[in-house]
């Protein structure tokens, strides 16, 4: 991973610094409420529903067992002992006392951490392939642009005041799997027609109230430009973006109003006037940034695993391996999802202990590192497979061990009502209303691949749009009601918003409901046909028969959410 | 009242005359150094350079840049960039063009919601006088330029950034005469 040197690790400790004046001055009472709000957000603090709530960056999702284990101190220390991660791979603690926020930023910086541009009207963390590096289907690891981008973005004094937030996903694989198409802007590591290595740029993506399916900005760009077609690229948004309407000002907008060809146009002559060797990167920065995420020193494959025996010994190790391991592209090891949708935890939390356990596990089969992932799980990336039964054993130990990955109660879904001030409705009692109703891992196995993603407002923390099943929360005269989506696909070439199923629903039926749904898709199924297939197959009708009768109109009651 | 300038506090030699041509001819305005509208500068430019003292421009949010670019801007001492509000950031991707690309090499004046927690990023950008609020600690105010020594990205100040200490990447290079 990459390791600060002494010039990053001295811009982070100035940051802090500059941070602890800033809360000092504050509560001096010499900064203004809504100043001191922009200034704190920068710092990835919030003011939510109970308390400040502090997000603290892990970029592009990679953590090294010593940052996992600072952060179970912060949970524990300045916290109520746990930790939500989140779908941008960052992680957020709910309670900490603005006072202390100055010392866990000291605290995080000794690990090499931040929380600088976690929120705001900024660049902020990129977030990457969680399979970086390890996945088959690679063309380059993407970790080594992420972290020049992370450099560039960091306290970039032309950008720190945008319209609106700004988010970049880097991918070097075949899959699809951060949503290219919907951040405001997404790089996919290609090679050219000659054969030259560079990048595809998306623009324009993104959820929230307007949901859009990015386009292509650029099809080739030679990998040496990059910050420059980025800072033109955020140029031309910083100086054309809406700052009228904060529901407008996302580049989303700015690209739908002047149509993708004239905002390519703007951002290629801007290009072409601000390339300068100082922005161009060169051959050497490149390579040695590379190093910082060359591939473990792997050992050879054992004649025998021992997995064949695991699996018929340990009751459920078989179960755990097929839905939470996968292949990795080094014979003998896989990749494994640790799962923090454990029955009765909010979906993305885990306590101190469990990430105590988690950096310990790691270190003994992973190599000291660890990912967070968009869907809200932790991954150990190089595990031997003769190790699998141990390391199973050990995360079954800390309840880290069900292995419903990739299933219906794999879910991503936000803080919700309970924690955050923007929601309209609660996600966590949703989750666990299905978690209850979906309780026996042989009816989710044989239902098979589901997306499930939930958010409380529509403001999509939670991803819903581009759920198999999305499930949005709604204020109905002060009562929470949440309306579904069915279709809807985060990547890849079929990406897809949902559907919208019909009127919103009653909260104690949600899980009915999406029982509803699955009973029409196993009917319908043919053989081998996932959720996800049957569905563009049959389409909408069956499910909103199925779920609001033929002659019912679906559409009664909350006319102002068709919109 | 006083200004930061080139990082030191100064008192402000200048005056705005924010006036419309229309609601007040060039001609009858006071002598002295003043800060004049874009648009009494793109139409009454000879006047004002005739009149004696310097010459000012300030450029509200909804100015066109475009059009100070193409006049005279050898002849200005001085362009104010005005905040409506502290999270417009317009301004700073403006005063690095006008910096960097177009090689002025007045001051660039930072003006209206203006305070010490921005003053890095904006020198950064090219401003190097700031106008704070009557109430604000200017000798404290500039503790702030100091407070993050390191940049990572290449930006108005000519400072070396965090790739080139590392020994990455050429200098920048002298802009031809094309």
């Amino acid at each position: 991973m990459y390791r600060y040197d002494v010039l990053d690790q001295r811009l982070v400790d100035q940051r802090v610094e500059q941070f602890r004046g800033q809360v000092q001055r504050y509560l001096a009472g010499e900064i203004p409420d809504d100043e001191f709000k922009a200034l704190r957000l920068r710092n990835g603090l919030y003011y939510q529903r109970h308390a400040y709530m502090l997000r603290v960056a892990i970029p592009y999702g990679l953590l090294s067992s010593s940052q996992l284990r600072m952060l179970a101190h912060i949970a524990r220390e300045y916290d109520r002992g746990y930790g939500h991660f989140t779908t941008r791979q960052n992680i957020q603690f709910n309670w900490p006392e603005l006072e202390d926020v100055p010392r866990i930023l000291a605290d995080l910086a000794t690990v090499q951490m931040h929380a600088i541009q976690t929120s705001g009207n900024a660049v902020r963390n990129v977030t990457s392939d969680h399979l970086a590096g390890v996945a088959g289907d690679e063309l380059e690891d993407p970790r080594p642009w992420c972290e020049l981008i992370r450099q560039w973005s960091t306290l970039h004094p032309e950008f720190n005041w945008l319209p609106r937030k700004f988010k970049i996903a880097v991918t070097g694989a075949a899959e699809d799997r951060v949503a290219l198409k919907l951040h405001d802007v997404g790089l996919q590591i290609v090679d050219g027609t000659s054969g030259e290595r560079g990048l595809r740029v998306y623009v324009g993506g993104g959820m929230g109230r307007t949901p859009v399916i990015g386009r292509v900005l650029r099809e080739f760009l030679p990998r040496r430009e990059l910050l420059c077609y980025l800072e033109a690229i955020l140029r031309v948004y910083n100086l054309e973006g809406r700052r009228d309407n904060i529901h407008k000002a996302r580049i989303k907008i700015l690209v739908n109003q002047l149509g993708v060809d004239v905002f390519r146009a703007r951002v290629e002559a801007e290009y072409e006037a601000l390339r300068e060797a100082n922005i161009t990167l060169d051959e050497v920065e490149i390579s040695e940034m590379a190093v910082h995420f060359a591939a473990p020193a792997y050992t050879s494959a054992l004649a025998d695993s021992g997995l064949s025996s695991a699996r018929a010994m340990l009751p459920g190790f078989a179960d755990w391996e097929r839905h939470n391991t996968r292949a990795h592209k080094q014979a003998g090891y896989r990749i494994v999802t640790v799962s923090l949708k454990a029955p009765g935890v909010p979906p993305g939390d885990a306590t101190a202990a469990q990430m105590d356990a988690v950096a310990d596990l790691a270190e003994r089969f992973s190599f000291g590192m660890v990912r967070t992932t968009h869907d809200q799980n932790l991954v150990l990336a190089d595990v031997r497979e003769d190790q699998l039964s141990a390391l199973w054993q050990r995360l079954a130990d800390a309840g880290l061990a069900t292995a419903n990955v990739g299933t219906l109660n794999d879910m991503i879904c936000c803080p919700g009502l309970d924690f955050c001030s923007l929601a309209n409705a609660g996600s966590i009692a949703i989750a666990a209303q299905i978690n209850e109703r979906f309780s026996r891992l042989e009816r989710l196995y044989d239902i098979g691949p589901v997306q499930l993603k939930m958010s409380g407002c529509m403001n999509a923390c939670g991803h819903h749009h581009v759920g198999h099943i999305g499930v949005l929360g709604v204020d109905k005269h002060g009562e929470e009601w949440y309306q579904l989506t069915l279709g809807g696909v985060a990547g890849g070439e079929h990406v897809a918003l949902g559907d919208r199923l019909g009127a919103a629903i009653e909260k104690e039926r949600v899980a009915e409901v999406v029982e509803q749904v699955l009973s029409v898709y196993v009917d319908h199924r043919h053989a081998g046909e996932q959720f996800i297939d049957t569905y563009r197959r049959i389409g909408l009708a069956p499910f909103k028969e199925q779920v609001y009768g033929r002659d019912q109109k679906s559409n009664r009651g909350v006319g102002s959410l068709a919109a | 009242m006083d200004v930061i300038r080139n990082r030191i506090v100064v008192s402000d030699p200048w005056r705005h005359e924010l006036s419309l041509p229309a609601d007040k001819a060039t001609a009858e305005l006071a002598p002295g150094d003043v800060i004049v509208c874009l648009q009494r500068w793109l139409s009454d430019w000879d006047a004002l350079l005739a009149r004696g003292g310097r010459v000012g421009v300030r450029i509200d949010a909804s100015d066109d840049l475009r059009q100070l670019i193409d006049t005279q801007l050898c002849e200005l001492w001085l362009v104010e960039f005005h905040f409506e509000s502290f999270d417009d950031g317009r301004a700073y991707s403006r005063a690095r063009l006008l910096r960097s690309r177009h090689d002025f090499h007045g001051d660039i004046r930072a003006a209206g919601d203006v305070s010490r927690d921005r003053l890095g990023f904006m020198e950064r950008c090219g401003f190097n006088v700031f106008s704070l609020p009557a109430q604000a600690n200017l000798a404290a105010a500039l503790a702030a330029f100091d407070e993050i020594g390191d940049t990572y990205q290449p930006a108005a100040d000519g400072g070396a950034s965090v790739a080139r200490l590392r020994g990455h990447r050429a200098p920048l290079a002298v802009r031809s005469a094309a």
